[in-house]
């Protein structure tokens, strides 16, 4: 059975529709990437599925259960949590704190702060600066290990590479691969296809609101799923 | 040379009450980014509160005042639950009409029940005894006022620093869309903050009461004093406040020395000056946006 299930999923911002008819699965323990350029309703989906963001038809399941009214608490108590797209972090507080605020949720589970910290050892030592201070992959990490103390089911993760050195984005996607081998369930918002191939078991790529392209990640795909991204006939 | 003194304790002991006006409102600022016009009268309702309970209940005034402060509290959590979540938004201006209203309506519902003259609690001898230092008399009232302020500002502060409770309400100042994802619900955490600003400002007016006079009308007063409190004293932390409050007293004192007939004039000149030259206030933070 799909841990999460989409199926013909409209989403609109007033008179402009984002989303049209999309339909994925995720199953337990998987890596999805979503490809798609700008605009294509990536993150209008992923915010979507955290609650974040309204939907107007279709059915959202999560292990089998409708979540379509749930609200964003109710899902984070269920299991799903978001690195969202530009980090997000609480620049005022400290590294410790914005940590402290995934484990508020009580949930409970491997991601306690020192195993957030052997992850990323590079922000162990920042536990006491106010997050605004750090070089932006530092923040993305902190925002990546805010994220995993929830101890989450799902883990839905925003163009991580957004704005960050190749060296720096090197190093984030090194720990999701980490996160893949602990068989954590992973949605991961790319826009380098080559990377969101790399890492993932499966990918949907999307065009103008609509998924254009779906299929096992592989190399071999990579030709495929460029035409897609670019909407070129296949 | 003891005039400057006096002027310094003076001013110490009523920016503590001043502090405490400002904090509610720069509480509800800094996590709602909206203002409360209905701030002053929650204080004035406070003061009127404890004089009814004080005179049907035979208990001393002061006992009554963590009494008046739970029920302020309750009043606050209902306003913001019931009315200010249903209109809040991007755009300040429903919920900044909303407040303005509620004003006046407690306002006149104050008017209704209690007229329109000058009160006062009596609180006995507390109100005018005092002791000497080195030659400047200092008031037990003003002295415990300045305390109780300086006690609630360090106990709020440990609530905000060390407390699950406390993380989320700074959280939800920084980003009150984010802190869904981590179960906090953005409307309770309001709803908490606009309690305790209630709470803080019923305090304040009741303290005010006992060391001076207020009728139902002094709320626009008290709410000046509140944002001339921040604005001096800059947001985005208590303390800021704290120092905000203790700088307009000290302005109001010094005037009332040396230019009794100019009023708040002097407060309202500094307001401006920081607005033209320091607009962050003393302590407060530079935020672009």
């Amino acid at each position: 059975m799909s841990m999460l299930e989409i199926e013909n999923l409209d989403a609109r911002y007033g008179d402009f529709q984002a989303l049209f008819g999309i339909s994925l699965n995720v199953r337990r323990g998987e890596t999805i990437a979503l490809v798609g350029a700008n605009g294509a309703g990536k993150t209008t989906l992923l915010r979507a599925i955290a609650g974040l963001g309204q939907y107007h038809a279709g059915v959202l399941r999560l292990n089998g259960r409708d979540i379509g009214s749930a609200s964003p608490q109710e899902l984070a108590r269920m299991g799903i949590s978001m690195v969202p797209e530009g980090r997000r972090l609480f620049t005022g507080m400290s590294v410790a704190e914005n940590l402290m605020i995934g484990a508020d949720l009580g949930r409970g589970g491997h991601w306690v702060r020192d195993a957030v910290f052997d992850l990323f050892p590079e922000i162990a030592v920042m536990a006491h600066r106010p997050a605004g201070l750090l070089s932006g992959g530092q923040q993305q990490m902190v925002s990546l290990g805010r994220a995993l103390m929830t101890n989450p089911d799902l883990l839905l993760v925003d163009e991580v590479s957004l704005g960050l050195a190749p060296v720096v984005v090197d190093r984030v996607y090194a720990a999701l691969a980490q996160l893949k081998e602990r068989k954590t369930t992973l949605v991961v918002v790319e826009q380098d296809i080559r990377r969101a191939l790399d890492v993932s078991d499966r990918f949907y790529c999307m065009l103008s609101g609509r998924v254009a392209l779906a299929g096992a990640s592989a190399p071999a795909a990579f030709d495929a799923v460029s035409r897609a991204y670019f909407g070129e006939a296949a | 040379m003891s005039i400057v003194i006096d002027i310094l304790i003076n001013g110490l002991f009523l920016g503590g009450l001043y502090a405490l006006f400002g904090l509610g409102l720069t509480l509800i600022f800094g996590v709602m980014r909206i203002a409360n016009i209905a701030h002053g009268e929650i204080a004035v309702a406070g003061a009127l509160a404890l004089f009814t309970l004080g005179g049907n209940l035979p208990v001393h005034p002061l006992v009554l005042l963590p009494v008046v402060m739970v029920l302020a509290f309750g009043l606050g959590w209902l306003l913001q639950a019931q009315l200010i979540n249903r209109v809040l938004s991007a755009d300040p201006m429903p919920a900044l009409l909303l407040t303005f209203g509620l004003s006046v309506v407690l306002q006149n519902l104050m008017v209704e029940i209690y007229g329109a003259d000058n009160r006062s609690i009596d609180i006995g001898t507390i109100k005018t005894a005092g002791f000497q230092i080195g030659g400047v008399t200092l008031g037990y009232l003003p002295l415990a006022i300045f305390l109780l302020a300086l006690v609630l500002f360090g106990l709020l502060h440990l609530g905000l620093q060390h407390t699950r409770l406390g993380r989320a309400i700074r959280a939800t100042s920084q980003d009150a869309d984010i802190v869904a994802l981590f179960g906090i619900r953005q409307k309770r955490v309001f709803a908490l903050v606009m309690a305790l600003a209630a709470g803080f400002a019923a305090l304040a007016g009741m303290l005010l009461a006992m060391r001076s006079t207020i009728t139902p009308f002094s709320g626009a007063e008290r709410l000046l004093i509140a944002f001339e409190v921040i604005v001096i004293g800059g947001l985005g932390s208590i303390w800021a406040s704290y120092l905000g409050g203790i700088a307009l007293a000290l302005v109001h004192v010094a005037s009332f020395y040396f230019d009794p007939a100019s009023g708040l004039l002097y407060g309202h000149l500094t307001l401006l000056l920081f607005l033209l030259l320091r607009p962050q206030g003393i302590a407060g933070k530079v935020v672009t946006r």
